[in-house]
Parts: C-alpha cells; structure tokens; sequence
C-alpha cells in the first residue's frame, strides 16, 4: 500500500467512526431531553390539578371563588430525571386563568412550564384545559 | 537453449533475504500495531455498553413512571373515595379528623363496594412501592427512600389536617440507587398531584 492509500483509508475510518460517536451522543441528548419534556410535563399537570382543587362555586347559597389568578402565582421547580448526577433542570410554572363564558359559568386555564435545555434552546411545555363552576 | 529460471529467489540479481521471513522490528510492529486495534474495537464496544445501559435505564425508567402515574391519576380522577393513611400489619389505617392527612399509603374505593379496593403503599420493610388489590400483590418499585409518600393537600400544598372534597393527592416517591458496574448512584424523585373528578353528592 501506498501512503496516499493508508491516508484514505484512515480518513475514512475516522469519518465512520465519528458518525457512530454521534449517533450515540444524539441518542443520549434525545432520551434526557424526552426525560425533561415529560418531567416538563408532570409539573404543568400537578398545577392544573391543582387549579382543579380550587373552590369555584357560583350557587347563591354558598358562593365562592378560589379560581382566581392570584392564588396562582409563578412557581420556580426543578425537573427532576433519572440517570443524572446533576441536580436537575430549573423550570417556571406560569398559570393563566380567564373567564371564557358567564353562561355557563367557564375559565380557561392554561399553565405553561418553561425550561431551558443544556442552556441554549428554550423550551415551553402547555396544558389547557377548561372547568365549569360547582364542580 | 535458454533454461528458465525456477523462481525469482533464486536469481543473483535479487537478494536471497527475501524469503527467510519477517526480522523481530517488524513483528513487534505488528504486533503493536494490532493490539492497538484491539484496544481500540474493545473501547469502542466498552463505549456502546455504557451509551446503551445509560439511554435503556433512561427510557425504561420514563416509562415506568409515565405508565404509573397515569394509572393512578385515571384511578383517581373516576374513583368514589379516596384516603391516604399508613399500612400497619398488613391493614390500611385512615387518619382520624384533626390528624396531618400524610402517610405512606392511598386507599381507593372506585365504586361504592368496599370490597373493592386498590391500595398503594411504600413498604418500609425492604422499600418498595407496591400496589395490592383483591388479587394480590405486585411490586411497582423498588430503592424507594422516603416514607411519606401520599399526602391530601389544598390548592396552595399545604398538607391538610381534615380531608374534604377539594383535597388534591399530593404523590412524591424518592428513589435512590447506588453505584452499580459502570453507573454512577442515582437520586430520583417523582412527584405529581391529582384530583378526584367525580364528588358524590
């Protein structure tokens, strides 16, 4: 063989060889940032649960109205995931609640969970949902 | 006549050394040559092991807790009862009133027959979480840390001393897994909230 020959040869390993370490490498962010949406996920739906809980009753008797924005203020979480050392990823929970209709009595409530993946690309997972009054 | 001549060796034009084998700089060569290949095949795969038990742990323990919390969430939303307590003696014990409604175990009624029951509870023995029901048993989990894991709380999580109907069932398990062959300890909590839909009247 002539050097020209092992010279291609080796480029060519190595391009293959760094396609294969990519491969791996785009494998792994993938799973931590599926791991982080579904984490993303979870809090959202804890709030909306949460949101769920609140006393909204609009019968004369015993009228209250815990479904108000204020009882739902920006929260700070950390996402947590399996496999990592680190001590997870900070998130914010952002709540919004609007009155869409006053016959029937409904609100919109829509929380939103923003997070930042390895520091560059902006994330925001959403859950709406909407909720009638005695319930 | 011409006679010709048997094989190139043997010609005095070329020198004889050609066929007396490989000279010990040049199988040391090779051989370094070739354990270095080795080496490098063996990292490589030592490599892939590790990138695959690190994303198959990731995926699977995604996938466990997905399929859980949903399962407890749909159990919940459609049940007619539910009571967080502890299990003492293999017996569920709910919280009397005035007591902080936190304990390691969940009580579901999903019809109004008691005879019909899903419990889900951290076992101190050996930390597991499990889930039992009339057919048994089944273990969901296990390196579960933290006792308390249910708890009945308001809409702001505050643990509440008296559970009504606008309680939301606070769940957060801990997990924690020493260093094992190739992977670090691992700490991993998950938590959810989840409230009953249907209230009877």
């Amino acid at each position: 063989m002539t050097l020209v020959e092992v010279m291609v040869a080796l480029a060519i390993t190595g391009l293959i060889v760094a396609g294969i370490i990519r491969g791996y490498i785009y494998c792994a962010t993938s799973a931590v940032k599926a791991e982080l949406a579904q984490a993303a996920n979870a809090e959202a739906m804890q709030r909306i649960e949460e949101t769920r809980s609140a006393l909204w009753n609009t019968s004369s008797s015993g009228a209250a109205d815990q479904l108000d924005p204020t009882n739902f203020p920006d929260k700070s979480v950390t996402l947590d995931m399996p496999g990592t050392n680190t001590n997870g990823t900070l998130a914010t929970i952002q709540t919004t609640i609007s009155q869409i209709s006053l016959t029937p009595p409904l609100r919109r409530i829509r929380v939103d969970c923003i997070w930042q993946f390895r520091g560059a690309e902006w994330v925001t997972n959403s859950i709406e949902t909407i909720r009638a009054a005695d319930q | 006549m011409k006679l010709p001549v048997p094989f190139p060796g043997s010609s005095r034009l070329r020198p004889q050394r050609l066929n007396d084998g490989f000279t010990l700089p040049e199988i040391l060569i090779a051989m370094t040559v070739f354990l270095l290949v080795v080496s490098a095949i063996l990292s490589a795969n030592l490599f892939g092991l590790r990138m695959f038990q690190m994303t198959n742990t990731k995926l699977m323990v995604t996938q466990w807790s997905r399929q859980t919390i949903e399962n407890l969430m749909n159990q919940i939303h459609g049940c007619n009862s539910v009571y967080v307590g502890n299990m003492t003696n293999g017996g569920f014990a709910g919280f009397l009133p005035g007591e902080t409604q936190q304990g390691n175990s969940l009580l579901i009624y999903q019809t109004t027959d008691t005879n019909k029951y899903i419990i889900y509870f951290v076992n101190l023995a050996d930390q597991t979480f499990r889930r039992t029901d009339q057919m048994g048993t089944v273990i969901l989990a296990d390196s579960v840390t933290n006792t308390l894991a249910f708890s009945a709380q308001d809409l702001s999580g505050t643990v509440l001393t008296n559970i009504n109907n606008n309680s939301v069932i606070h769940v957060m398990l801990e997990f924690y897994q020493p260093a094992r062959f190739m992977q670090d300890a691992d700490y991993y909590k998950l938590e959810t909230s989840i409230k009953q839909r249907v209230v009877p009247p």
